[in-house]
């Protein structure tokens, strides 16, 4: 090759990389989102649905109106703060399906202790922080088997979702412990328990005047919490000493052993990170969003909490995307609202639980160098039919016309070097 | 003894699901793919059993061959729906907890969907024809009918032929070494990723088939979930090592956990709810007890790692 090639900035590789690793993986999630809504889509037209509804309802059940923006916000703040927590335990490779457990644990002892107490204005915060130390407990209980025991944390969070489950059936049930018949006689202000009860906190003022305009209560200024944890936990994972641990560990437990991090230590230590937030999100949940009224008769474990794990999946588990996708995802939850009764709720699962699946995929698909593959598969052939009528197979320099332009270069690169023939 | 048997056929239906549910999960995890999605397999097996049992017309003309079909619709939809965790996690490196997750939702999503979209209704109750020489039995039911006698039989088995398949045949010699060690299976001239698929079908076969129990274990009564017993199901497998043997004898103390629970302690009360978190305690008592006591569980080598040709 004697033509003149333009020299080359310096650093074009290293901006190159950067670049990629910039917009590579947001890329991916939004692929996964288009590919995963394209088939649910599809999915819900064929079972005889209007899946025109579906969509616009999207737009519509989150911005129609302020109140409709109220609850985007409050399935938002849940939401994120659930992805959230499930992403701390996932950098350490510990797969914390029992989020589910923590939010349900936290929301009824916040509820618990809001309902028989009277706190005052601060109540709400109170009652923040507890939902989130019962969460942290329980996710350091399925911590401890992990690290001490080695009970494989999987089946300990499934159980635990469970236990919760009856648990909350227990709390809610009128033979054994009903807070609902005990309401009249409840000691301290009652308005105050009441308006507990119904999510807006004790007190009126101008700072709540516009959250309650949208339909929402104290608890939403989760929303807060949750954007703060988001962009803390994104620096501390970039760069952090604690944040360089985690990734050692998930990547290379060898490499953390010899070099002598504890790990036992980190993985507890993002374990009650992982509970507190989801001990938040079950506050967000239980009080901001469904007014502490817990399903009574419910018979499998709620599903609103896995949906945490989607949007820490589709956020490639990075803390600044959870903010973007937990949006996302809460669009797709509250456009419940906006369609009423023409569609059943679980279209909005369908569309989640796809797109969770394709979300796995999709790095596999996008990483591959298609024209490569392809011509590889073209040599391959060329290669059988010389073969088969007994000829030459050509050398590599005369094959290599059938190649692509990327890989004729790379080859040519290779022949230069005096490698391959 | 006079209510002997009630607890007799609550035992038979529990035992047949979680040995049923631990089969599913051998045949997968032993090929080294996770098998979290045990619960969908059971809530789409049960979805498409109680979609045939469910349908008046149908029952009435065919009688209890309904069972029949509703058993192997199960098991042939309970296969196809298993490739939507073999395609990714075999050939695409996909988390395969993750997607077992995701199938888990999907499959409790779609089988709510069309039954209160399509269906229209709450739940899918199945048909009990009053004539015809088959009672179908429900878990409440005092009688033993036939139909508990051939969902044992169905048990036994797949258990059976499971414990055949992986002891005496070259074909469960190699899902084995999938597991273990799949290069030396490469290095043999068998196809890692056919015999995974292989696996992991008939897996998914297993668990749409335990559907059928599952469907009788809810009271006839099709709502768009299991209570979880795949769950358990999955927790036995690991407590019985994944070995047909040991989960059977699990599966089998739990089925007396659960009968006994059901008709001997009190159901009216507050407190039964406490009574039935025992069966979700105790898999993680069981497994945190193995440690000390030295009951040694070992996870397949390869187990959760996509395997990749030529790879070291």
């Amino acid at each position: 090759m004697d033509t003149k090639v333009k020299k080359m900035p310096k650093n074009f590789d290293a901006l190159d990389k950067k670049m990629d690793r910039v917009f590579k993986k947001p890329f991916y999630s939004m692929t996964a989102i288009v590919i995963g809504l394209f088939v649910g889509v599809i999915i819900i037209a064929i079972m005889g649905a209007n899946s025109g509804v579906f969509l616009a309802s999207i737009v519509r059940g989150s911005f129609g109106s302020l109140p409709f923006f109220g609850t985007f916000i409050a399935n938002m703040t849940w939401l994120g703060l659930a992805g959230l927590a499930f992403g701390v335990a996932y950098k350490v490779k510990q797969f914390n399906i029992g989020l589910v457990s923590q939010m349900i644990f936290g929301g009824i002892f916040a509820y618990w202790l809001g309902f028989y107490n009277n706190m005052g204005p601060i109540g709400f915060v109170v009652m923040i922080f507890v939902g989130g130390l019962v969460g942290s407990a329980v996710a350091l209980l399925i911590g401890v088997l992990k690290t001490r025991l080695k009970v494989n944390e999987v089946i300990t969070s499934i159980m635990m979702n469970w236990i919760a489950l009856r648990f909350m059936q227990w709390f809610t049930d009128r033979n054994a412990f009903n807070p609902k018949a005990d309401f009249t006689h409840v000691s301290g202000d009652a308005e105050f328990t009441k308006n507990i009860w119904q999510g807006k906190g004790g007190y009126q003022n101008a700072m709540n005047y516009g959250l309650e305009r949208a339909g929402l209560g104290a608890f939403n200024w989760l929303i807060i919490v949750f954007v703060l944890a988001a962009i803390i936990l994104g620096f501390v994972y970039k760069f952090s000493t604690w944040g360089q641990k985690t990734k050692i560990i998930s990547n290379s437990p060898k490499v953390a052993k010899v070099t002598g991090i504890n790990s036992e230590k980190t993985i507890l230590q993002s374990y009650a990170i992982s509970g507190l937030l989801a001990g938040f999100a079950g506050v967000a949940l239980y009080l901001g969003v469904e007014n502490g009224a817990f399903p009574q008769d419910a018979q499998a474990v709620p599903t609103k909490g896995f949906q945490g794990i989607g949007v820490s999946l589709i956020a490639f588990n990075n803390p600044f995307a959870v903010i973007l996708v937990g949006g996302f995802i809460g669009m797709l939850e509250s456009s419940t609202q906006a369609v009423g009764s023409q569609m059943p709720k679980e279209s909005v699962q369908i569309v989640v639980a796809l797109i969770i699946i394709i979300s796995t995929t999709i790095v596999f698909f996008l990483n591959v160098d298609w024209g490569h593959k392809f011509s590889l598969y073209r040599e391959q052939r060329k290669v059988k039919m010389h073969k088969r009528f007994g000829e030459e197979i050509p050398s590599l320099g005369n094959r290599i016309s059938i190649y692509s332009k990327k890989t004729r270069e790379k080859i040519n690169k290779k022949i230069k070097r005096g490698g391959d023939k | 003894m006079t209510d002997f048997l009630p607890i007799l056929v609550s035992f038979i239906i529990v035992f047949s699901l979680l040995s049923m549910g631990a089969t599913s999960g051998i045949w997968s995890e032993k090929s080294g793919i996770i098998n979290i999605a045990i619960n969908g397999g059971f809530i789409f097996g049960a979805f498409l059993y109680s979609i045939v049992n469910s349908n008046k017309g149908f029952v009435d003309s065919v009688g209890p061959f309904a069972i029949y079909v509703g058993a192997l619709l199960a098991f042939i939809g309970g296969g196809l729906f298993s490739i939507l965790l073999a395609v990714p996690a075999i050939n695409f490196k996909a988390d395969q907890v993750v997607v077992g997750t995701g199938i888990n939702m999907l499959a409790t999503a779609i089988s709510i969907f069309v039954v209160s979209f399509v269906f229209k209704e709450a739940s899918l109750k199945i048909y009990q024809p009053t004539t015809g020489k088959m009672i179908i039995a429900s878990a409440g039911a005092t009688t033993f009918t036939g139909h508990h006698l051939i969902l044992l039989l169905i048990t036994f088995i797949v258990c059976g032929v499971t414990w055949f398949a992986f002891k005496k045949t070259s074909f469960g010699l190699r899902i084995k070494t999938a597991g273990e060690n799949p290069k030396s299976l490469e290095e043999m001239g068998v196809s890692v990723k056919k015999i995974r698929y292989q696996s992991i079908i008939i897996s998914g076969a297993i668990a749409g088939l335990g559907g059928m129990a599952a469907i009788l274990y809810t009271n006839n009564d099709f709502n768009g979930n299991v209570l979880g017993m795949g769950f358990v199901a999955l927790a036995i497998m690991i407590m019985g090592r994944r070995k047909i043997g040991g989960s059977m004898l699990f599966a089998a103390a739990f089925a007396v956990i659960f009968a006994v629970i059901k008709h001997y302690l009190p159901q009216d009360s507050g407190f039964k709810h406490i009574i039935n978190m025992i069966p979700f305690i105790s898999p993680i008592a069981v497994l945190a007890l193995a440690k000390l006591f030295k009951y040694e569980i070992n996870d397949p080598a390869s187990l959760g790692k996509t395997y990749e040709k030529g790879e070291r």
